[in-house]
């Protein structure tokens, strides 16, 4: 009995995140009246019972109706405050400690597994002490401000974009693709001196985590919190997640954060609803300079949210060509020779900021020109380079929706405003941004900035 | 010379064949005429004239110039050393060259530098190639190898070169790693123009060179006793012929990296139709080596997403190729 | 080496160089197996500061004895991390050193080619294969998951050239050079297609299946091990009885068979034994190079040839050389122990060349 209840628990949970995940859900009763774009993304947090994102009272009033049997667990999966299956007083006293946001209270957090699937992890409120594995992971945690939160991590890149990460927390000596035995035995040997409130991860680096590993975690009650980020509505959601995991002014960053990226999203969305998919510009995403990202790549997707047709929809060849999740490198440069009809080429790039003028130009002369192999970029390019420009991939995904919108429809997003999405974001003072300004950070680029920078 | 004539028939017919393959849609005919148009200076489609003229000519050329020069190579190789599996590599150059690529792709260091990006690659691999040999040449003043004590020697700085190479690819990130491995196997996707002068250059002066030496290298090759009656000269020639190579072959590989089997499947095929007189052979395989990397990278440029490192489809042709090689020489023994 | 200018020593000296030889070679296992008890401290000790290496031992033996200590403080953390890693990992190297260099050792004397190892006859090539196909394409013989699977198809391609082997063996007659050239021949049938799936893939999966190729103990679990030390114990005591015949073998063919030794039977039994054992050995680690090569050069140098005493003696040799060579790797961090032993194995190789080139024939 108990394990069918949770079996249609977790089915609904399945439901609600999927359902996240394709985002732009747009709630009932938004208590913003300032034209504020509803927060479509949910606190993936048991006791959330609303799907809302923040835990308060209201989440209580579903509690209790509940339990006087107003209303149906199955409705609101999210009540089961500590994924029992139940609803019942202990869901009620969980609740109102995480209403008051009591150190100490155990914290059911919603995510994935390993395997990818979603799961419940228990974890303590506040979260501290955690270590970070993954870029997309390691950012969405600095622009919710957990930098200081952070006990270690087992890599850096970029030295100016991940500054907020504390002097105190340990480099474990692992590096961006793997976690080696000696970076883990420096994690274990973290815990024992600090005490590790939770691993974070991001998916794509799950790998890392092999199943030795994941007993060590489990022996040692590490909670073990899995997101997949790269996609931009995903990477909201976790930023504000994690915002409220950590507390405090963590919280308001995270709601904030998200809230900022729904306006940005709803705006885009307001000017390219109406068009149809005709008269959509269609696009190719690019990673690494010269990787064409597969069909069904995370990097796809988010370029969706900015009003684009991805390419493959509309070519057969290409969709052939390119099936996949992953990305898959040009030998050649002819490799885009054929598709001529190609609406806009994004290239996704991490490249870290605090430029001056002299290496902002460097920069934007590196990326056109970088030696691949023995080959500019932009020789692939060749044919499509007025379409082509290079989004900055460190960015809060919203800010790179922006600058694809802008490349998309320059006549409907001008640059102007996709910097001034960037500026509010600094305004809103994330850390990862505190500091710059548009001109130290390489958002955006194409050729007319490529030929600006020569010139 | 009946032969020869048909190789070089054959690698002229492959340069105009390979011109219509590659990802871009262009019929054999059609591209034939935009390379003739270009010449005659009226193109008439800008977009056809690039892709012909810019990036398929020179690949083209470059493939005839590399499948001439490590054939030649390993004709060489294979008479200096009287052994049928002998290749312009056996000497270590390619470890050398590939640490030499591995350093500037990973770590954008460059030995001399002045050069920077492709040519700190190139740079790179070309004066790490010629270390292996140098080891080789002053181990042998020393200890005075024989040719299969050279051979072991050979084997033995691959090892040390590979053994560092090694390090710096597991600590290199998956793309750049994945770079360096991709310039080991070889590809000819970064041939251009300005890589053209150099190479032919390099390629025409030391073929021709090794061409007039090929009445010594005769003798060499005939065996022991006549060596004797030859007198300390073979050693001499063998010194002289092997540099000769080692920049031969340096000169190859550092633009396109380390295409296997050429100089092993170029003279052998080479042998069979004019036998072992070095004064037909080696033109024999430079014709026959041409013809080989120009049908191996058309095969290339039509397979996978968009374009296979001419390497794997060499490797593939002349793996097989080796053990038949083997199989006819099984009395002949490595050492 | 030390007994060939015993041309006319007395009886006493001989009774002296006598000793002195049975006491090098009781020095080097000594040695050996010190080294081993000290690395597998050592090894145990690293990166939990506040555990030294008595510390650890007392670790290891509360651990034998069941004591327990409280959860994630940092000697149960040590335990753990001693137990779950360190461990498998020190016995990992162990069982494979002394499995290679025994190979090795079983090589060298079968082909009479001191550059011989249990690679050549293209075993590892064959491994790597299976291996690179699971990795890659994810094509498994089982259903058993990733890591199994990848064991598993590396067994399976490892045996393909030693079956070849022994099935042309059956057929043509085999010597030593053929044996080495026909290995060389496989490696590069399999390295041609390896080298396809590794430039189709992505640059992850790239780096993952070349990692594997380098040879690395990382990720070695307790679950491993019962099969790599049954097939190497196995395998060793075989080769032990069998050490005075292929002494003979190492005579050369002819002096062999003059010697009433069957040595095409006998060495197609060789090869197979030797295939079981490294196919055993490599499916798990990777193609961890030089260990079968360097080990039984360093033990003939300190007590000759003769196999009765270099078998053994390679195997303690081997199993140090490995657990030295990961200690070093882990120290490191990042680097896979088979970068380890080519940087310390391919300049001894050099050395072993040069110096053989002296004296052409034998080494020793």
């Amino acid at each position: 009995m108990n394990q069918q209840t949770t079996m249609i628990i977790s089915v609904a949970v399945v439901a609600v995140v999927a359902v996240a995940a394709v985002g732009f859900i747009f709630l009932g009763g938004n208590d913003n009246g300032n034209g504020n774009a509803p927060l479509a993304s949910q606190l993936q947090i048991r006791g959330n019972a609303n799907d809302d994102y923040t835990i308060d009272s209201k989440d209580m009033t579903i509690l209790d109706d509940i339990i006087a049997g107003n209303s149906k667990l199955d409705d609101h999966p999210l009540a089961d405050v500590n994924n029992d299956g139940k609803v019942d007083e202990i869901d009620k006293q969980l609740l109102q400690d995480l209403i008051d946001r009591k150190t100490g209270t155990k914290v059911y957090v919603i995510c994935i597994d390993r395997a990818g699937k979603p799961t419940t992890v228990e974890a303590t409120y506040p979260l501290r002490n955690v270590v970070t594995y993954g870029t997309n992971m390691q950012m969405p945690t600095l622009y919710a401000n957990g930098g200081k939160y952070l006990a270690g991590y087992f890599a850096t890149t970029y030295k100016v974009a991940e500054k907020s990460i504390g002097s105190s927390a340990t480099d474990l000596g692992g590096s961006s693709r793997s976690i080696s035995d000696a970076a883990w035995a420096n994690f274990t040997k973290l815990d024992a001196d600090k005490g590790v409130g939770a691993l974070l991860v991001d998916y794509s680096g799950v790998k890392e985590i092999n199943n030795a590993r994941e007993d060590d975690l489990n022996e040692a009650k590490i909670p073990l919190i899995i997101y997949a980020s790269a996609n931009t509505e995903d990477e909201i959601t976790t930023v504000l997640t994690l915002g409220f995991l950590f507390g405090g002014d963590c919280e308001t960053m995270g709601v904030n954060y998200a809230q900022e990226s729904w306006n940005v999203l709803k705006k885009i969305d307001d000017k390219v609803k109406g068009l149809s998919d005709a008269d959509r510009t269609s696009y190719v995403c690019c990673t690494m300079r010269i990787y064409i990202c597969q069909n069904d790549s995370t990097f796809n997707t988010s370029a969706a949210s900015a009003g684009g047709i991805p390419y493959y929809k509309l070519n057969k060849e290409f969709a052939e060509k390119y099936n996949g999740t992953g990305s898959d490198k040009m030998t050649s440069t002819e490799a885009l020779s054929n598709f001529t009809d190609i609406g806009c080429i994004i290239n996704n790039r991490s490249i870290d900021w605090g430029l001056d003028a002299e290496t902002y130009k460097k920069a934007v002369v590196e990326e056109w020109t970088h030696k691949n192999g023995s080959i500019p970029t932009y020789k692939y390019f060749e044919g499509h380079l007025d379409k082509l420009v290079f989004i900055n991939n460190l960015l809060p995904g919203a800010v790179r929706v922006a600058y694809m919108a802008h490349a998309l429809y320059d006549d409907k997003f001008s640059m102007e405003w996709a910097d001034g999405i960037l500026e509010s974001f600094i305004d809103l003072n994330t850390e990862p941004l505190k500091g710059q300004t548009t001109s130290t950070i390489l958002a955006y680029l194409d050729k007319s900035t490529y030929e600006n920078a020569v010139a | 010379m009946l032969f020869i004539a048909m190789f070089i028939a054959m690698a002229i017919a492959m340069f105009f064949v390979t011109l219509g393959f590659g990802v871009y849609r262009i019929t054999v005919p059609e591209a034939i005429s935009v390379f003739f148009d270009h010449i005659t200076g009226n193109v008439t489609d800008v977009r056809d004239d690039y892709y012909v003229w810019d990036i398929r000519t020179p690949r083209a050329i470059g493939a005839l110039i590399i499948g001439a020069g490590l054939s030649v190579a390993g004709a060489i190789m294979q008479n200096d050393f009287k052994n049928p599996l002998a290749d312009p590599y056996t000497m270590g150059i390619s470890s050398g060259a590939f640490l030499g690529a591995t350093l500037s792709i990973v770590f954008g260091f460059s030995i001399l530098p002045m050069f920077d990006g492709i040519n700190a690659t190139v740079v790179n691999s070309f004066i790490l190639s010629l270390v292996p040999m140098t080891i080789i040449l002053v181990v042998t003043r020393i200890r005075k190898l024989s040719p299969a004590a050279m051979i072991l020697t050979g084997i033995a700085v691959m090892f040390l070169f590979s053994s560092i190479t090694q390090i710096i690819m597991v600590i290199s990130p998956s793309e750049d790693m994945a770079s360096a491995y991709e310039w080991r196997v070889g590809s000819l996707s970064s041939m251009t123009w300005e890589c053209i002068p150099i190479m032919a250059a390099v390629a025409a002066i030391i073929i021709t060179i090794l061409y007039f030496l090929s009445d010594k290298l005769n003798v060499m090759y005939a065996g022991d006793r006549a060596v004797q009656t030859f007198g300390e000269k073979a050693d001499v020639i063998r010194i002289i012929t092997l540099i000769l190579v080692s920049l031969l072959t340096a000169a190859m590989i550092c633009y396109t990296g380390t295409i296997g089997f050429i100089g092993l499947v170029g003279p052998h095929v080479a042998r069979i139709f004019v036998g072992s007189n070095n004064r037909y052979l080696i033109p024999a395989s430079a014709a026959f080596g041409s013809a080989f990397v120009l049908l191996a990278d058309t095969i290339a440029k039509i397979s996978g997403t968009n374009g296979l490192p001419v390497g794997v489809i060499c490797s593939m042709i002349g793996g097989p190729m080796f053990i038949w090689i083997l199989i006819r020489q099984r009395k002949s023994a490595w050492m | 080496m030390m007994n060939s200018e015993s041309g006319d020593m007395t009886k006493e000296q001989m009774k002296t160089e006598y000793y002195r030889s049975i006491a090098k070679k009781l020095a080097l296992l000594v040695v050996s197996v010190l080294g081993i008890v000290l690395f597998v401290g050592l090894l145990s000790v690293s990166n939990y500061e506040g555990i030294g290496l008595k510390e650890t031992y007392e670790i290891i033996w509360n651990h034998i004895c069941g004591n327990e200590y409280p959860l994630k403080s940092l000697e149960w953390w040590a335990d753990r991390y001693i137990w779950n890693m360190a461990m498998p990992h020190a016995l990992a190297a162990i069982l494979a050193g002394m499995g290679l260099a025994v190979c090795g050792t079983m090589m060298q004397s079968m082909m009479s080619n001191p550059l011989a190892d249990p690679y050549s006859t293209g075993i590892s090539s064959g491994a790597c294969f299976g291996a690179i196909s699971a990795i890659i394409i994810g094509i498994t013989m089982n259903s058993m998951g990733e890591e199994i699977g990848i064991v598993t198809n590396a067994f399976l391609g490892a045996m393909i050239p030693a079956l070849l082997i022994v099935f042309l063996s059956q057929r043509i007659h085999m010597s030593p050079a053929t044996l080495i050239l026909l290995g060389t021949a496989i490696s590069y049938f399999f390295n041609s297609m390896i080298t396809y799936m590794m430039v189709t893939t992505d640059a992850d999966t790239l780096k993952s299946a070349y990692m594997w190729q380098i040879g690395s103990l990382d990720g070695i679990g307790w679950s491993m091990l019962p099969i790599m030390f049954a097939v190497t114990a196995t395998g060793s005591a075989v080769v032990m009885m069998v050490s005075k015949k292929l002494n003979v073998l190492s005579l050369g063919d002819n002096s062999a068979i003059s010697l009433g030794v069957d040595v095409q039977r006998f060495r197609t039994a060789c090869l197979i034994l030797m295939a079981i054992m490294t196919a055993a050995i490599v499916s798990f680690t990777g193609i961890i190079g030089f260990v079968g090569l360097v080990a039984p050069h360093l033990v003939r140098m300190v007590v000759g040839s003769d196999n009765k005493f270099v078998a053994p003696l390679s195997m303690a040799v081997g199993a140090l050389l490995l657990l030295a060579a990961d200690y070093i790797a882990f120290q490191l961090s990042s680097i896979p122990v088979g970068v380890v032993m080519s940087i310390i194995g391919s300049p001894v190789f050099f050395a072993l060349i040069v110096y053989q080139s002296r004296r052409p024939g034998a080494i020793y």
